[in-house]
């Protein structure tokens, strides 16, 4: 697998992407693609429809990288972006706005890692979608918590107040499974 | 497991989920250049052979003669109007096809997004988001601006289904240019009152609709000054005047309605436990409470759910339309029992009974309870605290009375601490060879929780939040800075501490009547990392 990468997404490579360098388009898809995936798959609640939006998203961005102004937000454009994708996409297949589903059946045999199985098992299944979708996009390197509360149509003291909730207790979970406590 | 961490892990796990060839994918669908991406002009060339071609064509058109006519007269009736007003005022003229037959601007900054535009005979969406390509780009669009689509067509099925389309277009067209914006909808089946206002200010039938509809509500409003006003500002006004602006237009959400007034409900109810030290019923635990079943439920339309006080008790105040009905409910927030209608009750604050509930029967079989009064948020919430002293003494008396010697404490401190949605104080000591660190509620007093720590053992984090300058004092360090004086209302204080960033900081976000502020405070030296003021949207002055 190819290891994400740490640099956070910016304003310049957006101007690089619209300049058609595709190792900036490469760039941002690695940044992004496990977040973008993981946020899809929170709303259409299935692992090919997630595929198609990642897919799309990344397209998308390239088409209107040139439209793009920048205000220094990339990551909320972006997610903004694969939102009403995936959206659509549960329109699309004839399904109303999902509501709240607390687990999501996702094999889980590519994730090397045990523990990242246990952990990533457990966002899936105990959290509330809107708990999984802000712990994902916390995820991404640079995003504030502004623009997930942005991207998400949400007052910011939510988003806040619903992070640090889901945290404790995606926490608490692992821990019971794993029986150990890293500092 | 540090939350940096955290994130760490779950990036890398998501990022094992994706399929190995989705770039690759990816890849072969964009073109081998930019230069690819460029529109392609069509040049028609002579043809040789033309008279031949004429003469075929010739043929074709006699024939199609008839055909064509009627054909023609189906294409170009009218089937549907849909005004845009943002302040750019438009309508488009649509036949059954949703192709448009015309574009009208009713004013110059219409107009001016309508130049170059060629959207005759284009499909719907394609000249939606052209017109709305063309207003972001000039500028008329902006975060925050309000835009109103009316449709105006006598099929409702058309109409749901050409609004979910707009909805779509405009909202993919909003997200490439970045832009956060409100769009409203409301359906005409009958305009012939707002047409005629329209055609006198030369304003679209959709905006002369609105208007007059917030005329119908509150009489005093001027609808000939109102005329002139951006949708945006209607909408402020609307508010202004408490019209509900539900009784005028179906809201466009993506989000259900529901899910977006329960979330804008958090910081209150949030602020209410904090003041009686209780947990409330959720919006969604009390939809129970109104006596129908969750199938019923989930298909009403919300319209209105607030939080009031009536006494010390919170209250939800809801209202929500069946097929057949208009429910209202007023639902005490603590046990989910009925308020009671226009009497009022004071409550005894020691006993807490409820009120009897009453409710309404409504002619048609729904049943309605009311007692509404506007929710305020006050600083109160600090004047609960049961303070430091006190904060201590608990602790001390716990300690007292499991036999510990209070008589040789050591390193004895108090932090107001933010934790799980609640005000607490962590009171931490030393009393022998073991480190203590109690839990108290800042408001009941109660001790939540109690740590005990060997002294062997490094306390690096306790010690580490020893150092924080508490959220009083941040709070008072954002409201100084803000030359926030005791003359002024401030409502809606909010102060989380960052520990997680590597400079950890207090996040503070009050209003006043005019702005909100938000601070980013350093968390050990005070400083202010981060200030931003936001002014509110203020209703525009000269209305009568």
């Amino acid at each position: 697998m190819t290891p994400t990468v740490e640099r956070p997404v910016d304003d310049a490579l957006i101007r690089r992407i619209a300049d058609g360098d595709m190792e900036a388009l490469r760039t941002l898809y690695d940044s992004v693609r496990g977040s973008v995936y993981g946020f899809a798959l929170s709303i259409v609640k299935n692992a090919h429809d997630a595929d198609d939006v990642l897919q799309e998203t990344v397209l998308k961005v390239y088409a209107n990288a040139g439209n793009y102004r920048p205000q220094g937000k990339p990551l909320g454009w972006i997610f903004t972006i694969a939102r009403n994708l995936a959206m659509d996409k549960v329109r699309h297949n004839g399904r109303t706005v999902p509501t709240d589903e607390r687990s999501l059946a996702v094999d889980l045999h590519t994730v090397a890692d045990a523990d990242d199985r246990i952990l990533l098992r457990e966002l899936l299944a105990t959290l509330t979608d809107e708990e999984r979708q802000i712990l994902i996009l916390h995820t991404v390197n640079g995003i504030k918590h502004r623009e997930i509360a942005a991207v998400l149509g949400l007052p910011l003291g939510t988003v806040l107040s619903k992070y640090h909730r889901a945290v404790k207790r995606l926490k608490d979970t692992v821990k019971e499974e794993t029986d150990y406590d890293e500092p | 497991m540090t939350n940096h961490k955290l994130d760490a892990r779950i990036s890398r796990a998501l990022s094992d989920l994706v399929p190995d060839d989705t770039f690759d994918k990816i890849a072969a669908t964009l073109p081998t250049s930019r230069e690819d991406t460029q529109p392609i002009t069509v040049i028609h060339t002579r043809k040789p052979y033309r008279w031949l071609i004429a003469a075929v064509a010739a043929c074709v058109i006699l024939l199609g003669g008839v055909l064509g006519t009627l054909a023609y007269r189906d294409y170009h009736k009218v089937d549907a109007v849909i005004d845009i007003d943002v302040n750019p005022s438009i309508e488009l003229k649509i036949n059954r096809r949703d192709r448009v037959l015309s574009a009208v601007a009713f004013n110059e900054d219409g107009e001016r997004v309508l130049d170059g535009l060629k959207l005759k005979n284009t499909a719907l969406d394609t000249a939606v988001a052209a017109i709305f390509r063309s207003m972001a780009e000039k500028g008329y669009v902006e975060d925050d601006s309000g835009i109103l689509v009316t449709v105006q067509n006598n099929d409702e099925d058309k109409t749901a289904d050409r609004r979910r389309q707009l909805n779509t277009g405009i909202g993919e067209v909003l997200a490439e240019h970045n832009i956060n914006a409100s769009i409203v909808h409301q359906a005409l089946s009958a305009f012939a009152e707002a047409k005629q206002f329209a055609d006198k200010h030369g304003i679209s039938a959709g905006k002369a609709a609105f208007i007059l509809g917030m005329v119908e509500l509150v009489p005093d409003l001027n609808a000939d000054k109102l005329a002139d006003y951006r949708f945006a500002a209607l909408a402020s006004v609307a508010a202004q005047k408490g019209i509900d602006l539900h009784e005028l237009v179906d809201y466009d959400a993506d989000n259900a309605a529901w899910g977006d007034m329960a979330l804008s409900l958090e910081q209150q109810v949030a602020q209410a436990e904090q003041t009686l030290g209780t947990v409330l019923l959720t919006p969604d635990e009390v939809k129970k409470y109104t006596g129908f079943d969750e199938e019923f439920m989930s298909k009403v339309v919300f319209v209105k759910l607030e939080l009031s006080w009536e006494g010390n008790i919170p209250v939800y105040q809801m209202v929500f339309i069946s097929d057949e009905a208009v429910y209202e409910y007023a639902i005490n927030a603590i046990d989910g029992s009925w308020m009671e209608t226009e009497t009022e009750k004071e409550m005894n604050a020691s006993t807490q009974s409820p009120p009897q509930t009453m409710h309404s029967t409504l002619p048609n079989g729904g049943t309605a309870a009311t007692s509404a009064r506007p929710f305020t948020t006050t600083t109160a919430w600090m004047d609960n605290f049961i303070g430091e002293e006190r904060a201590k003494a608990i602790a001390l008396k716990e300690r007292e009375a499991a036999g510990c010697d209070t008589d040789n404490v050591r390193d004895l401190t108090v932090q107001e601490y933010y934790d799980k949605g609640n005000s607490v104080y962590k009171v931490t000591f030393t009393i022998e060879d073991v480190q203590y660190c109690h839990t108290v509620h800042a408001v009941s007093g109660k001790i939540v929780k109690i740590e005990k720590t060997p002294c062997t053992t490094t306390t690096t984090a306790t010690t580490t939040q020893n150092r924080y300058i508490g959220r009083n004092m941040a709070v008072n360090i954002a409201l100084i800075d803000a030359d926030i004086n005791d003359a002024v209302v401030v409502s809606t204080i909010y102060c989380h501490l960052h520990e997680e960033e590597k400079e950890p900081y207090y996040y503070v976000e009050f209003y006043t009547d005019v702005a909100r502020w938000e601070y980013r405070i350093n968390a050990v030296h005070g400083e202010i990392l981060r200030q931003q003021e936001t002014p509110l949207t203020v209703p525009p002055s000269g209305l009568e």
